[in-house]
């Protein structure tokens, strides 16, 4: 590791410049610009492929002699653009790139002695290279190069070669060679701004290092020596520095891809991919170091946003298995391998060795992947505009390659950004947000992990507690989604439509209803349908007839046998002339009608047993209802004023009934509880506590407190399991539970009670004869459509 | 009197809505809702806070004298962070309540007759009935666990491990039981429901026939 | 601090209270756990009076803005004023109260509650046409059953058909329908506990603003 100077900061062997404050590191490796092999830093042939490492004039000995016997007078000077020509130097560093393979195989493995012509080269190219060939005993300089690469070098970087000032390009290159020379020279190759260390950053990689690491950059001086390449590398070359126009522009503090600046040594960004955070596991799969779809993938809506509490994503220098495996690949796998790597081995989705190749350094990857591939690599199209360098001009990809674009290099659609949670700072200096393409979007996972199948919500409120004496676990108590979603979380459709496509289907929707003028047809307001009115009002009718009409003289229907009935009327029965007889009045006034007489039976029967009653409430209108009960028993005979007792209204729902029991049984107590009730949650509350009154009274040695319950026909499914249980002293409900209850009793039938169960009975069956009818309608409606 | 008419001219207004939404029954129905709010913040202020504060333990609830007070700042965007500690006496002191009665008022009695109805005391019906019971909550409860998993098409369900289609098979019949309970909860509603409209009937009628009869001195 | 620490210290401090009064019958825990209900009661006073207030006031600023619904709103407003107060006065055993209470709320509520016949009964009819299935057809049956059962004729012989309807939806009430009802309320009470449980722990914080 290399210990930054400036800022004590440790970085890779293989840094050209700190991952912290962006100064110059001292290099301890060289690596060869054609293989890429790293040598250690006194070499100056490479170990690999014994390419000169170091201009000549700096080599004291003879490795130029041993390079000319062992490999001939290799035509240097040409190379695809990987170092940039720096200020004021000869033209010897940019001749003495090696020349790519493509043009190494059309000049043919060796460079023809002077005076012989090569097959492969057309005759003015035979007379320039035997013009230019080096006498075998001398270093090869930028001046012996053969005019027409010297003069495409020159055009190029023209301080480059300063010693060949006669050449006159356009005169003396061929066509074909003319060509590239005029076209890829207005259209250099973003240079490299910075001096000498920087020199073999891939331009691609230049162009966002210059954006990234504005401090470290200095304006270019001059273009790149491209003057080699293709017009359509070089315009993707040139693209690799600058943006597509036809990318949507991203915001000015937006660089490259976050799976790029994290591995980028100019940019302090985290490099979460391959490092996780040693103290916060999550943060080595924080969303903003990948692209928004590989991170949805692995740990989708685990952004720092919805995690209160994750760790703010800091830069980690990379970790020491990457640089032994990538060193490891220089070593064992020459150039000729790394040439064969197809387009998609640059794709974010197999991102470690294009990302281990960036992380090593400026200028370590120039021959490491071949040029044509290296402009083809995955490019930001986020760089901003005011960071290219002077002259520079910004070139568009082909379509072809534009489809290609790998996510994470187009801007993410704003109205689907996640919004920072309130009080959330701004993003760590250096990070870039991952873009989806605009056509990708839809399908970005969002409600939905597809790995798991569970819900945003669901993996929200089931992640490890982050406060409280629980913080850390996760599932001990694990929360509910529909009670304990997290305040800032927004959950999203898993596909969301894109507002135009929507837009288009209601425009199709239109059309196809009501033609070309519907468009502007203003929609007509919803109105219910006059047959749906007429049912309404029929079926209404119908039921108002049953319930008025009397059918027969004589009663229609007789109450139900019910043991619950039965059970309560024993309780009640047994009670002690005297006994405190608490009445909790907890119904609606919508069930007035019905629960007058129930309230009624049970009223009559306690009051027949001399009971002293207690009436409380739980509800605001309770007091009312008591009291209107109550005045209807002082009108009956033998009710004593001082029997009825009203405790108003008790506030707080269950605390108001726990309230209630509390302060009920302090002394002995009440011998009887009864609950008069409409709502299932009010029972439930009821019973609940006095279970736990009853536990403390068992536990002092004091009776059980029983409880009867008197419920209306709609609580009394739900309450069934309460009501059934074995602590319950019985219960009725509804108006079939008062005859049955009045029959009990062993009272003659009530003229009025009587008739009631007869028009409900009628109405029960006119109600069933409707469903079926209804039922039988759309089966058979149904069948019709589908015959 | 007036009681009677009173109330059959709101019933028939409510009523009105079977022909269609008109004003008639909006004002009813505003009438009904402000009422109903006027009624009962009148009895809680006066039920309550009057009587517990005019009471003889006044100084016992100075504090929820403050904590009530808190309370009411969560009507003001600008202080309702003041409302919180109220807020959290109260969540905290019926989190409480509710846990108790939950553990010692639900699950604890429920398990224990689930299995109790399960004996052979009564005879072979009995037994099978609690059998039955018990079969049925357990799979009521997988009904709506989120970790079974189902299979939505005849394609899935071949598709999954032995197991996970036994999961499939579970919650189908664990709906089934449930469906079998909201049938007749809504058999329930809708006879309680019949109940209320033949009684509504009966006091409009009644009203009407007592305002004849009061008109005609008969 | 009074977002999130003060009232989540609250809590816990007093649900734990509350919890141990119940579960440990040792002096003074179940008089500080009484205590602590009674002061909860009172407290909920408070926040019967703020919803209804908040109700008043939507109504109240849409008597200002004007626009649809405003006389209604109107309705709404004079109507909770007058009735507040009256019973203020007079107290809920009051003649006012009462012919309120009878002569208006009562039999208000009670005809919307009424309304509910028609429109289950419709949508019952229409249930076939939405969702045409097994379940369908149990739950329909079941309905018919328990419609039919529930209330036995009197001009017809108890034993028979009418026995066997009777018997069958008194059977389905104690035995599947207390089964899946048991299962709901099982899970529900589970459910709350759990809850419980992390409101007491503060990983639940619904009266905080985080």
């Amino acid at each position: 590791m290399i210990r930054c100077p400036k800022c004590n900061t440790l970085n890779r062997d293989s840094s050209r410049f700190c991952s912290e404050c962006g100064a110059p590191l001292y290099r301890t490796r060289i690596r060869c610009p054609q293989c890429g092999t790293l040598n250690p830093v006194g070499n100056i042939f490479c170990d690999q492929c014994h390419t000169r490492l170091v201009p000549a004039e700096e080599t004291p000995a003879t490795p130029a002699a041993k390079l000319t016997e062992e490999t001939g007078p290799r035509v240097q000077g040409i190379s695809l653009p990987t170092r940039p020509a720096p200020a004021g130097e000869s033209g010897e560093t940019g001749a003495q790139q090696p020349m790519p393979d493509w043009l190494m195989g059309f000049l043919g493995p060796e460079t023809p002695e002077p005076g012989e012509t090569s097959g492969a080269v057309p005759d003015g190219l035979a007379e320039r290279a035997e013009e230019t060939a080096a006498p075998p005993e001398e270093p090869v300089t930028p001046t012996e190069l053969p005019d027409w690469l010297t003069s495409l070098a020159e055009e190029s970087a023209p301080a480059a070669v300063p010693s060949r000032p006669e050449l006159e390009p356009a005169a003396e290159l061929p066509d074909w060679l003319t060509g590239l020379a005029e076209e890829s020279a207005p259209a250099a190759v973003p240079s490299r701004p910075e001096p000498e260390p920087a020199a073999e950053l891939p331009d691609w990689l230049t162009g966002l290092a210059e954006e990234s690491a504005p401090a470290a950059a200095a304006p270019a001086p001059e273009p790149e020596p491209a003057v080699e390449l293709p017009d359509w590398l070089a315009g993707l070359v040139e693209e690799a520095a600058s943006p597509s126009p036809a990318a949507p522009p991203i915001a000015a503090e937006e660089g490259i891809p976050d799976w790029l600046s994290g591995i980028m040594e100019e940019v302090p960004a985290a490099e979460p991919i391959l490092e996780p955070e040693p103290q916060e596991p999550e943060a080595s799969l924080e969303p903003a170091a990948l692209p928004d779809w590989l991170a949805g993938v692995l740990e989708p809506e685990e952004t720092p946003a919805q995690r209160p509490g994750a760790p703010a994503i800091s830069a980690a220098p990379a970790p020491d298995w990457l640089s032994a495996w990538e060193e490891d690949i220089e070593e064992e796998h020459p150039i000729g391998g790394r040439e064969d790597l197809s387009a998609e081995d640059t794709w974010p989705e197999q991102q470690a060795p294009a990302s281990e190749s960036a992380r090593m350094g400026a200028g370590e990857m120039a021959a490491e992947v071949p040029d044509w591939l290296r402009a083809l690599g995955p490019r930001s199209g986020a760089v901003a505009v005011e960071a290219l360098p002077e002259g520079l001009e910004q070139a568009e990809l082909p379509m072809w390659l534009e489809q290609l674009r790998p996510p994470g290099t187009a801007p993410l659609d704003s109205s689907r950004a996640p919004e920072a949670p309130p009080g959330e700072e701004a993003p760590v200096e250096g990070l870039t947000r991952a873009e989806i393409p605009d056509w990708l979007q839809p399908y970005r996972p969002t409600a939905t992990s597809p790995a798991t199948g569970t819900s945003a919500l669901e993996m929200a409120v089931s992640a490890p507690e982050s406060e409280g004496p629980l913080s850390g676990l996760a599932g001990l108590l694990p929360a509910l989604p529909g009670v304990d979603a997290p305040a800032h979380f927004a959950p999203t459709m898993a596909v969301p439509l894109p507002q135009t496509v929507v837009q288009e289907a209601q425009l199709w929707q239109q059309l196809l209803e009501g033609g070309a003028g519907a468009q502007g047809r203003p929609k007509p307001r919803a109105r219910v349908t006059w047959p749906a009115v007429v049912v309404r009002v029929m079926v209404a009718l119908v039921l108002v007839l049953a319930s008025l009409l009397r059918f027969s003289e004589t009663p229609l229907a007789q109450p139900p046998e019910q043991p619950n009935v039965s059970a309560l009327y024993a309780t009640i029965e047994a009670l002690q002339p005297g006994a405190e007889v608490w009445i909790a009045f907890d119904y609606t006034l919508a069930d007035v009608d019905e629960m007058d007489f129930i309230v009624e039976a049970l009223l009559e029967h306690l009051l027949s047993r001399e009971a002293r009653i207690v009436a409380v409430s739980t509800l605001p209108e309770g007091p009312g209802l008591i009291a209107d009960r109550f005045a209807w028993a002082l009108g009956r005979p033998d009710v004593s004023p001082d029997s009825l007792v009203s405790r108003g209204f008790v506030a707080g729902g269950t605390a108001g009934v726990a309230q209630i029991l509390t302060s009920a049984t302090a002394d002995a107590g009440p011998h009887l509880l009864v609950v008069l009730t409409s709502r299932p949650e009010k029972l439930k509350a009821w019973v609940e506590q006095t279970a736990v009154i009853n536990g403390a009274r068992l536990a002092e040695g004091k009776p059980a407190l029983p409880l009867v319950a008197g419920v209306s026909a709609a609580a009394a499914p739900q309450l069934r399991p309460y009501l059934n249980a074995s602590a319950q002293a019985g219960w009725l409900s509804g108006f079939s539970g008062v005859a049955a209850y009045l029959q009990a009793r062993g009272l003659p039938p009530r003229e009025d009670i009587s008739r009631r169960l007869d028009a409900l009975l009628v109405t029960q069956w006119l109600a069933a004869s409707l469903l079926a009818a209804g039922a039988l309608f759309y089966l058979l409606a149904g069948k019709q459509k589908t015959g | 009197m007036i009681t009677l008419i009173a109330g059959a001219i709101i019933t028939l207004a409510v009523f009105s809505y079977l022909l269609g939404d008109n004003l008639l029954y909006r004002w009813a129905l505003a009438l009904l809702v402000g009422s109903g709010v006027g009624y009962a913040l009148a009895i809680v202020v006066r039920e309550v806070l009057v009587t517990r504060l005019t009471g003889t333990v006044r100084s016992l609830y100075l504090v929820p004298l403050i904590l009530g007070a808190l309370l009411l700042l969560k009507g003001f965007p600008r202080f309702s962070a003041f409302g919180n500690i109220s807020m959290g006496f109260i969540i905290g002191v019926g989190a409480a309540v509710a846990v108790s009665g939950a553990l010692l008022g639900t699950v604890i009695p429920q398990v224990r007759d689930t299995g109790a109805a399960v004996t052979l005391q009564g005879g072979w019906s009995p037994f099978l009935d609690g059998l039955l019971a018990l079969a049925g909550t357990i799979l009521a409860l997988f009904a709506f666990s989120p970790r079974v998993r189902v299979a939505r098409t005849a394609e899935a369900e071949a598709e999954l491990p032995r197991p996970a289609r036994l999961g499939t098979w579970v919650q189908q019949l664990g709906r089934g039981f449930i469906t079998v309970a909201l049938a007749v909860a809504f058999g329930g509603a809708l006879t309680s429901a019949l109940t209320l409209f033949i009684g509504r009937w009966w006091a409009v009628v009644g009203a009407v026939m007592e305002a004849i009869s009061r008109l005609t001195g008969s | 601090m009074f977002k999130r620490i003060l009232p989540t210290a609250v809590a816990i401090s007093a649900g734990l209270l509350v919890l141990l009064g119940a579960f440990i019958p040792v002096d003074p825990l179940p008089q500080i756990r009484a205590v602590l209900i009674d002061w909860a009661m009172f407290v909920g006073a408070f926040a019967f009076i703020l919803a209804y207030l908040q109700l008043l006031r939507v109504h109240l600023t849409r008597l200002r803005r004007g626009g649809k619904g405003k006389s209604t709103s109107l309705w709404v407003v004079l109507s909770a004023l007058v009735v507040f107060v009256l019973v203020l006065w007079q107290g809920p055993a009051g003649a006012v109260g009462q012919t309120l209470l009878r002569g208006l709320l009562a039999p208000g509520q009670s005809a919307l509650l009424a309304l509910t016949a028609v429109t289950l009964l419709l949508s019952g009819m229409r249930l076939f046409k939405v969702r045409r299935n097994l379940g369908s057809v149990l739950f329909l049956a079941v309905v018919l059953v328990m419609l039919i059962g529930s209330i036995p004729l009197a001009i017809v012989p108890y034993q028979g058909a009418m026995g066997t309807v009777v018997g069958v939806a008194d059977w389905l009430q104690r035995v599947p329908a207390l089964a899946g009802m048991r299962g709901l309320a099982l899970g529900v009470a589970l459910g709350i506990l759990l809850t419980g449980l992390r409101v007491l722990f503060g990983m639940t914080r619904p009266h905080s603003d985080d």
